[in-house]
């Protein structure tokens, strides 16, 4: 942090205060156009995988009654964490790739003419990705909020004449919602600090602001690296802090 | 085996253990260091040794091993990042961890101004005068426009006086980064980094992620085609002729030029051999690799030049072991370290002496030895090392103007 306040030199920087990291930052279009693109971008995964991941919850809580299946499904999401990050991100290659296994499908299928460079190094491919990347922060958290609602209170609803769909939306996902909005915070937190999808699916092309960090400190340029990840922080907290209040943790947790 | 019980290691405080030990766990790859640290400096401290930081394709197992074979002087090796090597060493690395740093010339400058190394005396160099006059002598054909690399080279005083006796860095390997491409791809052969912002080919390049490369090649085209004046100079360009090249650069990205922005040497074999790209600024290690792998890759002999660059060994300012150095230069020189790195594409600034040693190394065409393939023109898309070490477009620097250069890189990657 007081490094975003230093002077930078060729060999490094030294301790002459000065806030031109901030106003270079601040003033600067780029900069700012980066941070829009991953509020942006944020809000896509968020709300995706949202969507998916409640369906998917739900699933594995209501509709499957096997215990055991039940821990299987939940286990299986967290199995590709057990291989590095970055094999997981090269495994996209040979799906997505020009000669992958989606394009050689739909080339196959007579659906396209020729291979699409539209799965693998594009702004679409790189947030499909973080959607299936995150989704399980969700899943998890939403899971167990599901599971541990009190099935008197399910019984009560059918009781009442509630159809499924009304049960759902009326009892059950108010009462998931803290186990959501501890999910987004993950994915939220995980998203403005990934630095490597951006650059590995998303081709580079389109950064985020994680990435924005990481390039500047990798030349050298610490003090300015300092700044920018300081109004990273900043965004970070403030969205962490939005979502807790409106969850109310302390009052549900 | 004798199990002798652990004690404090003579000529060695816990002060002194302490500071190698946190520097160690700055980096991973600093865990040789670490071992070292607890455990080698048991022998007096007169005892020559070598501890030496570098990238991952100069500072070599095997290299270090014949290297204590045929010196005696005990010798480890550290492997960081190349953008780890500057800063670790001037944040301390320098006083206590490591002797020599297996420098990119670019960061000479930047490591002399911070006081952390010591000058080398040529006359300590044995094969000095064997040294390629592009690094050695003044106005040698292959240097740039800002004397590059002789001006790296020696020390100031030492170009000032004329006398030409110190030098900063011993260059050990070079080579001239250009572009890479499938033949199957493009359909034929490349000459030019216009073949990057060529529309026939858009939607498939990648560039390296880095302000130093694209900028400076987008530079070269057009001055080697008469229609731009650089203010500065390729390597060293002015505000003007950086705005020139991103704003080209970014007029290309938005017509869809560019597929993505490599970072990683293994990344970036990936997306060649499996034809994501058709082309690529590269390095020539990845061109090789995907060319073993069976694809017709091929690395440009391009007519603008190559953007030059050379590793060295430098001297820390408070190491104890110069002679320790002096000799490791000297090995470098010699032919096994060089036969190590020529399938890379990587030369030896010293091939007459090395000559002999490649000869009778293997390269990847059978019958064909690594002399005749790397240094005598005997690779298909190759010439001779003559030849490449006068087809310098710039050689690697930071330039002056970096900062802007940098900020204004980031406009063309996040516009």
């Amino acid at each position: 942090m007081l490094f975003s306040f230093w002077t930078g030199t060729s060999v490094g920087m030294h301790s002459e205060l000065t806030t031109s990291n901030y106003t270079n930052i601040l003033t600067g279009r780029t900069f700012w156009e980066t941070v829009r693109w991953t509020l942006q971008v944020l809000a896509i995964v968020l709300a995706c995988s949202t969507i998916i991941g409640v369906l998917v919850a739900y699933f594995a809580a209501r509709v499957v009654a096997i215990e055991w299946v039940r821990t299987a499904l939940v286990f299986l999401l967290f199995v590709p964490f057990v291989v590095s990050y970055v094999i997981r991100m090269i495994t996209w290659i040979p799906l997505f790739g020009r000669a992958g296994l989606l394009n050689t499908a739909l080339t196959e299928a007579n659906i396209l003419d020729e291979p699409s460079d539209l799965f693998l190094y594009t702004s679409p491919s790189m947030v499909t990705a973080l959607i299936f990347l995150y989704v399980a922060f969700i899943i998890g958290p939403t899971f167990f909020k599901l599971r541990q609602l009190d099935e008197d209170l399910l019984r009560a609803a059918q009781n009442l004449g509630a159809s499924p769909f009304k049960t759902f939306w009326s009892v059950e996902l108010p009462l998931a919602r803290p186990g959501i909005v501890v999910g987004w915070i993950f994915v939220s937190v995980m998203i403005l600090s990934d630095f490597a999808t951006e650059r590995i699916i998303g081709g580079g092309l389109s950064p985020l602001l994680a990435g924005t960090v990481w390039r500047r400190a990798e030349v050298l340029l610490w003090p300015q690296a300092s700044a920018q990840a300081a109004v990273l922080v900043v965004i970070t907290l403030a969205i962490a802090a939005g979502l807790l209040r409106f969850a109310q943790l302390e009052r549900d947790l | 085996m004798n199990q002798q019980p652990i004690q404090e290691p003579r000529g060695m405080s816990r002060r002194r253990f302490l500071a190698n030990t946190g520097y160690a766990a700055l980096g991973v790859g600093a865990v040789p260091t670490l071992l070292a640290a607890c455990s080698g400096t048991s022998e007096p401290e007169h005892q020559l040794q070598l501890r030496t930081q570098g990238i991952g394709t100069t500072v070599l197992d095997p290299v270090l091993a014949q290297f204590t074979a045929e010196t005696g002087i005990p010798a480890t090796g550290t492997q960081v990042g190349f953008g780890e090597m500057v800063p670790l060493w001037i944040q301390g690395g320098y006083q206590n961890q490591w002797d020599v740093m297996e420098a990119q010339g670019a960061q000479i400058a930047p490591l002399v101004e911070a006081g952390t190394l010591q000058p080398i005396k040529v006359a300590d160099i044995t094969h000095w005068d064997s040294l390629l006059e592009v690094f050695r002598v003044p106005g040698a054909a292959g240097q740039d426009g800002d004397g590059h690399p002789f001006t790296q080279v020696y020390t100031q005083e030492a170009r000032d006086s004329g006398a030409l006796d110190e030098v900063w860095v011993v260059p050990t390997v070079w080579n001239g980064d250009s572009i890479g491409y499938r033949t199957d791809l493009v359909g034929g052969e490349l000459d030019s980094y216009a073949a990057l912002w060529d529309p026939q080919f858009a939607g498939q390049v990648a560039l390296f992620n880095s302000s130093l490369r694209a900028p400076m090649e987008v530079l070269a085209t057009f001055v080697g085609t008469g229609e731009y004046q650089t203010e500065g100079t390729i390597g060293n360009p002015s505000r003007n002729d950086v705005d020139f090249a991103i704003d080209f650069l970014i007029e290309r990205k938005r017509d869809g030029q560019f597929r993505l922005l490599w970072d990683d040497f293994g990344h970036a074999i990936e997306i060649l051999d499996t034809g994501e790209v058709s082309l690529m600024n590269a390095w020539e290690p990845i061109v090789r690799e995907v060319a073993a792998r069976g694809k017709p890759a091929v690395y440009g002999t391009i007519k603008e030049g190559y953007n030059m660059w050379f590793h060295g060994i430098v001297l820390s300012a408070d190491s104890p072991n110069y002679d320790a150095a002096v000799a490791y230069a000297n090995f470098w020189h010699e032919g096994f370290a060089p036969a190590e790195v020529a399938n890379q594409g990587y030369m030896t600034p010293t091939p007459s002496v090395a000559q002999a040693a490649l000869q009778g190394a293997d390269s990847p065409d059978a019958g064909v030895n690594a002399w005749d393939y790397w240094y005598n023109g005997g690779g298909r898309d190759r010439g001779s090392v003559d030849d490449i070490a006068s087809r310098a477009a710039w050689w690697w620097q930071f330039p002056d103007e970096s900062e802007y250069l940098e900020s204004r890189w980031q406009d063309f990657v996040a516009t």
